[in-house]
């Protein structure tokens, strides 16, 4: 089949977003299809995005593919008879975001009907789609929510899951990520000064803003637990995130109501390691029972701390746990094959 | 610096501006810039698809780059305020093929169409930083079309050290996109009059199902099966590279072609000579008549007798293949050379 | 919301007046700074005042509020900045004038290249003919000023709104003839009466028994008291009842008119034509006046800021039943036929001066119209209602602009394909955010193409 691939891109900002693409499109190609991806520049921010929205429609690829797949906002306005959505999330700061600090515009009457167009495009252009996808149940609640449309969740998988291993249940719990505030690694690092067990926390990933490590370091100093703390704040391969994972005692993954599972949860379950997440963590608990491939913990450092302590002291859970989190991938059927399957169906 | 490259396209369809583009981003890349490429999907038929096609990407927004690099039509009208073109095409329908056969058919609306873009396109043009072209002839049409003074730079080949040369075999190669502007039709009636035992290897991807069914047809009608071999599919590089290594000499005869084309830089890199055409425009600054390939008038016959001649005499086929290697470093068509003009 | 409000602050323009009651009600929930004519001799006022110039200057620091809000009247010195800034930064025009011609007209006579410009926008805005009758007119014009010719069929106004984001009238009349010309949001807002700040006192008038009827403003043949006074003289056993006042600058030429006119009826006793008086004198015939008469033919006023003042101080008015004055009560005023003009008024003349308890309901219904609607506080209320649907068609227009602006760049005319085809698309992508909100788009001719 050939099929066309549509994605936007903020030009020279790297986001785990514009992963999925990449993976897609070879995905599809090992799956035998022929496949172009066409990225388009945009501009995230709200004023005058409906003109932005607008200019993107007028990009005509409509002559080309057997399957137009739009990912990443606003991608899906494009035009194709056979457009197949795998819609990731709105413009959030005018939805769910609305109210936030991450609102960008005045809740005026002018605010008001950026968001009301933007709201009406986007009802327009994925009611032209022959299937709409979302990669989580949260979206797939919002879609329902701010649109009144119907989805079907397909979760993205990550590249070449065969990567990943097991080694060894070690003393380490890993949370590999970007490394900010939403994120809430220093929720972690909070937690290790209430372990009774000498278990360590590895963090590895991008830092936002270079304040943050010394930040989490002087949390650790302060509370006496600096020597079980390593931030890896070198760019770290995937080779040796992958020897982490295979060595790790369990992963931690604590981000604040995110949209979806989350690639690292996803790469611990491959690697057979329980994931520890906690109730606020939005699209994680999609993935991870608490008590069955992991444990979903109140977002609070003691208890959170608990559920480290009870890893270290027993390694044949974190072993169960991470089995069952391979077992809990398949039984989603979070897998390329599966994945190019829906979405050429 | 951070620098997008703007080209337009055509989905599922690769040629040499398309590979050029890739080409340029790694190699700014390798010289330590942060590089991205943004293709814009170009549509013209019907007519108002040109004008939308220009709307959208004039209301693209890049301003975090540093620096835009814009190659072609419609993709240059992206607004920016460091913008540089090297400019692979004008949208040559409207200028300089205007009332040929190949030119958009002439109505009111395409009028419309053509006043549009010269207006639009002489804007964007007072607006950038530079203008470079790939070609003296895109320069001089900037020139007459446009009073563009523009200077010209040189495409490199975008992977030259994968390419090699090789003992030449009883083939003449035809590699790239098969259009009509391209004429691969000449070679293949070529063939029809030859007197040796010279062979025909086409080879790439037909921009239409007409395209195809063109060369089939003139091989079915005139049985030369046996002779001429239609690779009409997408041809990988590693393809190519065999193809090239193994190539008495390389045919580009396109219809008044802008550039020297990426084929004759392959075919050169290869140490084949070329055959072209007195008509084929850009391809004149490489090849040399009796130098670095042989150039023919656009008629089957003529073509042949190249081919005839090619292959009666291979140690003067080689030695014009190794004169065209020379030719290309002379010229100083280095990646060097156009990522520091281009982010200057 | 801090909000620029442009207006000729001065103390002879009687928009300046209005603007600044206006202004000061807007205060109390917006952060109104107001700018005026740098020419002007500005009105005191507590709230923030800047000059304003023509030219780039003022541009740079109006696009950093969150609205800008223009007073658009015919005075060219007291709109010429107004009008110059209007068309750098969008915003809302209140035309206080729905006939700006005078304006573009005297604007062009005082241009280089004026009279090129002036017959070019009218061929453009309304045709050949009525190009080639305006050019005639300029041939028999005057040295030292241009005259339109049919005002009331070449308004001109559309040249003042154009860009703007939102416009405000002063009638429905007003209203619906700019929503012809124009696409975005238009509003009706009863122009406001600044109450005087004299004390409205009726001296200086002998009392004579008689029934005093006065028209009051600028005396233009257009305000008919030609047939006023033929009215009277038509009808001897009125005019013996009634003292005429028409008070208000005139010009010489009229003026010979009328007072040969007074003479051909006999009326030298009941007609007084005061001319220009100051404002004391104003307040005393103002007070003195039994009946008002404020008519106009044509009648393409926005409003009347003159009739506006006599309902609010209870004066029974003789209105044409024509263009904003039909919106009025029937019985706040009394409407004539403007089609039989000395014939209506004679009669309605004779009403008023028969009937006492007539004239005294109509004027009490006139005063509590106008107490009731023509209030400052109400007009700065309904404005600011007003702003917020201008801000929900500010993204509309905003979409309809930026194709435009691109259009305009990439050298599309008018009639090309491509302008209704984006303005399609952009209709299907957002048409349902708002009813009737239609992205229409206009072709912005970008300078130097």
């Amino acid at each position: 089949m050939r099929v066309l691939v549509v994605s936007s891109v903020m030009p020279f900002v790297d986001g785990g977003g514009t992963l999925i693409v990449d993976w897609l499109e070879e995905g599809l190609r090992e799956h035998g299809h022929q496949v172009d991806v066409v990225r388009l520049p945009f501009r995230l921010t709200t004023r005058g995005m409906p003109a932005r929205v607008a200019g993107m429609r007028l990009f005509d690829v409509a002559e080309h593919g057997d399957r137009m797949i739009a990912i990443r906002y606003p991608a899906h306005v494009v035009r194709h008879p056979q457009k197949v959505v795998w819609f990731i999330h709105h413009h959030r700061p005018l939805f769910d975001l609305w109210g936030t600090r991450y609102q960008d515009v005045l809740d005026d009457a002018e605010g008001r009907t950026i968001r009301e167009m933007l709201r009406c495009s986007d009802n327009v252009t994925l009611a032209e789609a022959r299937r709409l996808f979302t990669n989580s149940q949260v979206v797939g609640d919002r879609l329902r929510r701010f649109n009144g449309l119907e989805s079907e969740v397909l979760y993205p998988p990550v590249a070449h899951p065969e990567r990943f291993r097991t080694n060894d249940y070690g003393d380490f719990i890993f949370y590999p990520s970007r490394v900010n505030e939403h994120k809430r690694q220093s929720l972690a690092v909070e937690a290790l000064a209430h372990t009774t067990t000498p278990v360590r926390l590895v963090l590895a990933g991008q830092f936002d803003d270079e304040h943050y490590p010394p930040f989490l370091e002087g949390l650790a100093r302060e509370a006496g637990v600096i020597d079980r703390l390593t931030i890896l704040r070198r760019w770290i391969s995937e080779e040796e995130k992958i020897a982490l994972l295979a060595d790790c005692l369990a992963v931690a993954y604590l981000p604040y109501d995110e949209d979806s599972y989350g690639f690292p949860s996803l790469e611990a379950h491959h690697s057979r390691k329980a994931v520890i997440t906690t109730t606020d963590g939005g699209g994680t608990l999609e993935l991870v029972g608490d008590g069955v491939n992991g444990f979903v913990s109140k977002p609070d450092p003691v208890a959170l701390a608990a559920c480290f302590d009870q890893l270290w002291e027993d390694r044949n859970l974190a072993q169960r746990m991470g089995e069952a989190g391979e077992q809990r991938v398949r039984e989603l059927g979070i897998d390329w094959s599966n994945t190019i399957t829906r979405l050429l169906a | 610096m951070r620098v997008a490259v703007v080209n337009n396209c055509v989905p599922f369809l690769s040629g040499g501006a398309e590979h050029l583009a890739d080409s340029l981003v790694t190699q700014l890349e390798r010289h330590g810039h942060r590089a991205q490429l943004f293709r814009f999907p170009f549509r013209w038929n019907p007519l108002v698809k040109i004008s939308e096609s220009m709307l959208a990407a004039s209301m693209c927004e890049i301003d975090v780059a540093d620096r835009v690099i814009g190659l072609k039509f419609p993709a240059y009208y992206v607004q920016h305020d460091t913008k540089v073109l090297w400019l692979l095409h004008q949208f040559r329908q409207v200028y300089d093929l205007w009332g040929t056969e190949q030119g958009l058919e002439q109505t009111e609306e395409a009028e419309q169409v053509r006043h549009s873009i010269m207006r639009a396109d002489n804007r964007c043009f007072s607006e950038c930083q530079a203008i470079y072209t790939n070609s003296p002839v895109t320069r001089d049409r900037l020139a007459q079309y446009n009073a563009v003074d523009a200077t010209v730079l040189w495409p490199p080949l975008g992977d030259a050290d994968s390419l090699r040369g090789g003992d030449a075999g009883d083939y003449v190669l035809a590699h790239g996109r098969i259009n009509s502007l391209k004429r691969q039709e000449l070679v293949v009636e070529a063939m029809r009059h030859v007197r040796t035992g010279v062979r025909v290897v086409v080879a790439g991807a037909p921009e239409t199902d007409d395209d195809e069914a063109r060369l089939r047809r003139i091989v079915d009608e005139h049985g030369l099966g046996d002779r001429v071999e239609l690779r009409m599919r997408f041809v990988d590089e590693d393809e190519k590279r065999d193809l090239l290594a193994g190539a008495l000499a390389c045919a580009y005869v396109p219809y008044d072609e802008d550039s020297y084309g990426y084929v004759t830089l392959e075919a050169f890199q290869a140490r084949k000579p070329v055959v072209t055409c007195v008509d084929s425009g850009g391809i004149g600054l490489l090849v040399d008549h009796g130098v670095t390939g042989l150039v023919a008038d656009p008629d089957p016959r003529a073509l042949a007798a190249a081919f005839d001649e090619l292959y009666r005499r291979r140690d003067v086929a080689r030695a014009m293949g190794a004169a065209g290697l020379q030719r290309v470093a002379q010229l100083g068509i280095t990646w060097d050379n156009v990522v520091e003009v281009l982010t200057r | 919301m801090r909000l620029a409000w442009c207006t000729p602050f001065s103390r002879h323009s009687a928009i300046g007046a209005v603007s600044r009651v206006v202004a000061e009600q807007l205060a109390r929930t917006c952060d109104v700074e107001v700018f005026y004519p740098a020419t002007s001799d500005p009105l005191s006022t507590a709230l923030t005042t800047h000059p304003m110039f023509v030219g780039e200057n003022a541009t740079s620091v109006l696009a950093d509020f969150d609205l800008v809000v223009y007073c658009m009247g015919n005075h060219l010195w007291n709109h010429k900045s107004i009008a110059d800034a209007q068309q750098r930064v969008p915003g809302i025009v209140i035309l206080h004038d729905l006939v700006l011609h005078h304006f573009f007209v005297d604007h062009c006579f005082h241009s280089e290249g004026g009279k090129q410009r002036y017959l070019r926008e009218i061929g453009r805005l309304y045709g050949a003919e009525e190009r080639e009758r305006a050019r005639v007119g300029l041939e028999s014009a005057p040295a030292d000023r241009w005259q339109p010719v049919h005002p009331e069929l070449t308004p001109m106004f559309e040249l003042f709104i154009a860009g703007a984001t939102g416009v405000v009238t002063h009638s429905e009349y007003a209203r619906d003839r700019v929503r012809e010309k124009f696409l975005g949001p238009v509003a009706a807002i009863p122009l406001p009466v600044v109450p005087r700040a004299h004390r409205l006192q009726s001296a200086e008038l002998q009392d004579d028994g008689k029934v005093v009827v006065s028209t009051i403003g600028q005396i233009n043949p257009n305000k008919q008291i030609a047939d006023v006074i033929e009215a009277l003289g038509r009808d001897p056993s009125l005019a013996a009842r009634v003292r005429y006042l028409v008070v208000g600058p005139c010009p010489d030429a009229h003026r010979r008119e009328l007072e040969a006119l007074v003479v051909e009826h006999g009326l030298e006793d009941v007609v007084e034509l005061r001319g220009r008086v100051d404002e004391e004198e104003l307040d005393a015939v103002l007070a003195a006046s039994d009946v008002c008469v404020n008519l106009r033919r044509p009648c393409i006023e926005a409003a009347s800021a003159s009739l506006g003042e006599e309902m609010w101080y209870g004066k029974p008015t003789i209105v044409a039943d024509a263009g904003c004055y039909s919106e009025l009560p029937d019985d706040a005023v009394v409407k004539i036929d403007p089609d039989d003009p000395v014939g209506a008024t004679g009669l309605a003349l004779r009403m008023l001066v028969d009937d006492v308890s007539r004239r005294r309901a109509v004027g009490e219904r006139a005063a509590a119209y106008a107490r009731a609607h023509l209030r400052a506080d109400l007009y700065a209320a309904k404005l600011v209602a007003f702003v917020d649907e201008v801000l929900a068609s500010r993204p509309f227009l905003a979409v309809a602009d930026a194709l435009g602006h691109h259009l305009g760049r990439l050298g599309v005319s008018a009639g090309m394909p491509v302008v209704d085809e984006s303005a399609r698309v952009a209709h299907e992508l957002f048409a349902d955010a708002a009813p009737g909100g239609a992205v229409n788009v206009h072709v912005t001719q970008a300078p130097g193409v």
